[in-house]
């Protein structure tokens, strides 16, 4: 959990201190990130495992939560890029954990935890090629804003997947789930209460 | 600012127990490249390669003369 938890970090540092650059030069990061996952993806280590990139989900997620403030400010908007990030990142763990999965173990073995994974990449999928800028003009916001309602359903999905791998990291991921869901149900009930008044 | 005290002593717990569980040298392994015990992959039981501690023996056993 300390890479996970320090990957967090460094983003979340990063992020305050260079969020102009990060926006501003998205693109060669994007390259840089794609050839990174390109290269480390035959070996086992911090991105394949999917350290790294849950790191960077959850900087994202939390994003969401925060207080409004400087902090929030400037993590949402780097969010978008963030999100690209972790997703490029994520490609070689989602893969390669296909792979070994349909290659070496039969689809039946694969258990609750790795379908729960598989969903989270194919919902994560639609929300990764939206995030991209020159797609996302091609939406209205209100319909990009409702597609990406489902990076809810891919959170639920991803803690499902690391709740039932039921390793010695549970409870890390269980306290990451319960404060998630703790700190949002205030804004949707916010949220449902504001449509009902309209 | 209530959230994100909540969610910077939730931080700040979870570091120093991270810290403290996980030997820091399997931390600077895996960054290096080495999978280990800590940071190990669960799929390698699936796929039938052995895990820490548990290698199949059966090639060692003595067999009887008699």
């Amino acid at each position: 959990m300390t890479i996970v938890l320090l990957t967090a970090l460094i983003s979340v540092i990063l992020a305050f201190f260079f969020y102009k650059q990060i926006h501003k030069y998205k693109y060669i990061l994007y390259g840089f990130f794609g050839l990174l996952a390109l290269v480390v993806s035959e070996s086992g280590n911090i991105i394949t495992l999917g350290f790294v990139p849950f790191g960077i989900f959850l900087v994202v997620m939390y994003t969401g939560v925060l207080d409004k403030g400087i902090v929030r400010k400037r993590l949402a908007l780097v969010r978008a890029e963030y999100a690209i990030i972790g997703s490029i990142l994520l490609l070689p763990h989602a893969i390669g954990y296909l792979e070994i999965y349909l290659d070496e173990v039969f689809p039946k073995l694969a258990g609750w935890s790795q379908l729960f994974g598989v969903l989270a990449f194919l919902t994560m999928i639609p929300l990764f090629v939206t995030s991209f800028q020159f797609i996302r003009k091609k939406f209205s916001y209100k319909e990009w804003k409702s597609l990406h309602k489902v990076a809810y359903v891919s959170y639920l999905f991803i803690f499902a997947h690391l709740l039932i791998l039921n390793n010695d990291r549970f409870f890390y991921y269980l306290a990451i789930t319960v404060v998630y869901i703790a700190l949002k149900v205030p804004t949707v009930y916010k949220w449902i209460e504001k449509r009902k008044k309209t | 600012m209530m959230k994100n005290k909540i969610l910077l002593a939730l931080a700040a717990f979870m570091l120093t127990i991270s810290f403290v569980n996980e030997p820091i040298q399997d931390t600077i392994d895996i960054v290096a490249g080495a999978t280990n015990q800590t940071y190990g992959t669960s799929v390698d039981s699936y796929a039938s390669a052995s895990t820490n501690g548990s290698y199949d023996d059966d090639g060692y056993e003595e067999e009887d003369d008699d």
